[in-house]
């Protein structure tokens, strides 16, 4: 049933000599250092390589475009998390920082765990948060986001199916 | 990226009971008899127990973060990237409009002249209009707006469509409201990128940046909007908003994004782009698909679906096409 591909090997290779020149300044006008263009052009066509089965996008420019969109976002959003984090680490009393070989595993799962909260409204985040990491009951909860019980426990099962649903997309 | 588990997958019930559990057993207020009872239930099917498993080490992953750090970084993640640059990306991708006064179709335009304008696109075509404040409307296939803006306003008629909107903060120093009207209720703009989709019945609005407030017609009440949510409305039935489909607006770059999609869904959606007629026979339409479809050649992307799922085309006139199930 499943018979031929859409994007062959072969067909990817041409998009990759034919585009990848263009695709790096493509990105080089959206980001500010060239590095992470030449990364993120890559990444690019990873994700092609990876997911070929399901593009059907003939036109070069639009496929690459459309993923290269997703990734430049991700940068950015993954840019904005370090510096949150770096600024909350500034604050903090010297014994409770991560010690300086942990801190970038932390910030890795930092951002695994903010991919799987995704889209979800602050409040579900924050109770997520307060009672995975704080062990907090729902009452105190509620108490904090000033909401019913009810609405904590709404909330977080709103949190574990969006955590669950990305972590296992089938 | 998430491992394959196909073999392994708990069924949906399993995982939605599994939550169930989890969620009263952590509230603080369980009792020793729930505990045994959760026990049992874990029990009872190997299903019930994976889905357990899952879930629990989704909490371990989290529990092991220091909790300052997790809270300043991922409590509330639009107010970081409002703080943090988010507006970097939008401007990298040019989804940010400029400030100033801009030409319009060769004319040069003062913001407080009163002007009437009116944009369309045919079946298949889409442009982006540049208003005289640097808002940008991307106009998708078969679209008609007016944009009117005077001393006191800005505003802009749906009147069939889709647009995506990236408000300019007004130049003016009167900071004139941004408002969209459609057939269904007005839009009103709190400084923001959105996107407006005319569907017959009902209208649907989605905020991918600041927010909004809609007041349908007949309602004296507004509904606000913000960035991540999108809501329907203009019919009787009172919906809930939800999380905003972040591909919604992909067709600015001409394709069509597809997370297992209904096949009527998305041959609905190629058929906005279409001169003739595309319809998807019903016994095939609840076929799942997914996939990045361009939109500038539907019927080479119905070509391709043929391959992969088991449906053919059925050309009838070039003007008419169906997905039909593929003869056995």
């Amino acid at each position: 049933m499943h018979a031929a591909s859409p994007l062959t090997s072969e067909s990817i290779d041409k998009l990759y000599t034919g585009h990848h020149r263009w695709l790096v300044s493509w990105l080089r006008q959206r980001l500010s250092c060239s590095e992470s263009a030449a990364d993120l052009a890559q990444d690019t066509f990873t994700r092609i390589l990876s997911a070929r089965e399901s593009l059907y996008v003939t036109e070069a420019k639009v496929l690459l475009t459309t993923i290269a969109r997703g990734l430049v976002i991700d940068h950015y959003r993954r840019r904005s998390l370090e510096a949150a984090f770096l600024d909350a680490l500034a604050l903090l009393p010297e014994p409770q920082a991560p010690s300086p070989e942990t801190r970038l595993m932390v910030l890795e799962t930092l951002a695994q765990i903010d991919a799987l909260l995704d889209g979800l409204p602050a409040k579900v985040r924050r109770a997520f948060l307060l009672s995975q990491l704080d062990g907090w009951t729902y009452a105190d909860i509620a108490a904090e986001l000033k909401v019913s019980v009810s609405s904590v426990q709404q909330y977080m099962t709103r949190a574990y199916t969006a955590c669950y649903q990305a972590q296992y997309p089938n | 990226m998430a491992p394959r588990t196909s073999d392994t997958q708990p069924d949906a019930q399993a995982v939605q009971q599994a939550i169930a559990w989890m969620v009263r057993l952590q509230s603080g207020a369980a009792t020793h008899a729930d505990y045994e009872a959760c026990v049992h239930w874990r029990a009872a099917r190997a299903d019930h127990e994976r889905a357990w498993t899952r879930l629990e080490a989704l909490g371990a992953r989290v529990k092991e973060l220091p909790s300052v750090l997790a809270h300043a970084t991922l409590d509330d993640s639009a107010a970081i990237r409002r703080k943090y640059g988010r507006r970097d990306a939008m401007k990298a991708l040019g989804l940010l409009a400029g400030i100033g006064i801009v030409s319009l179709a060769g004319t040069k335009i003062t913001p407080w002249q009163t002007l009437f304008a009116d944009f369309s696109t045919g079946i298949g075509e889409r442009r982006w209009i540049t208003l005289a404040d640097g808002t940008r409307i991307h106009l998708n296939t078969h679209t008609a707006l007016d944009a009117r803006y005077d001393d006191d306003h800005r505003r802009v008629r749906l009147h069939r469509g889709e647009i995506l909107i990236t408000t300019a903060r007004d130049p003016s120093a009167r900071h004139r409201p941004f408002s969209v009207e459609t057939r269904l209720g007005g839009i009103r703009a709190l400084g923001t990128r959105f996107l407006v989709r005319d569907l017959g019945d009902t209208i649907l609005v989605a905020v991918f940046e600041g927010a909004v407030e809609v007041t349908p017609d007949g309602h004296s009440q507004t509904v606000r909007i913000d960035a991540g949510e999108q809501w329907l409305f203009g019919d009787d039935t009172t919906r809930p908003k939800i999380a905003a489909d972040p591909d919604a607006a992909a067709w600015i770059d001409g394709a069509i994004v597809a997370r297992r999609m209904r096949l009527g869904t998305l041959v609905a959606e190629l058929d906005r782009y279409y001169p003739g007629k595309l319809r998807c026979d019903p016994s095939v339409a609840a076929l799942e698909i997914s996939g990045v479809f361009p939109i500038e050649d539907p019927a080479r992307v119905l070509a391709a679906i043929a391959r992969t799922l088991p449906v053919r085309v059925d050309t009838f006139t070039p003007y008419w096409v169906t997905l039909r199930a593929a003869a056995t």
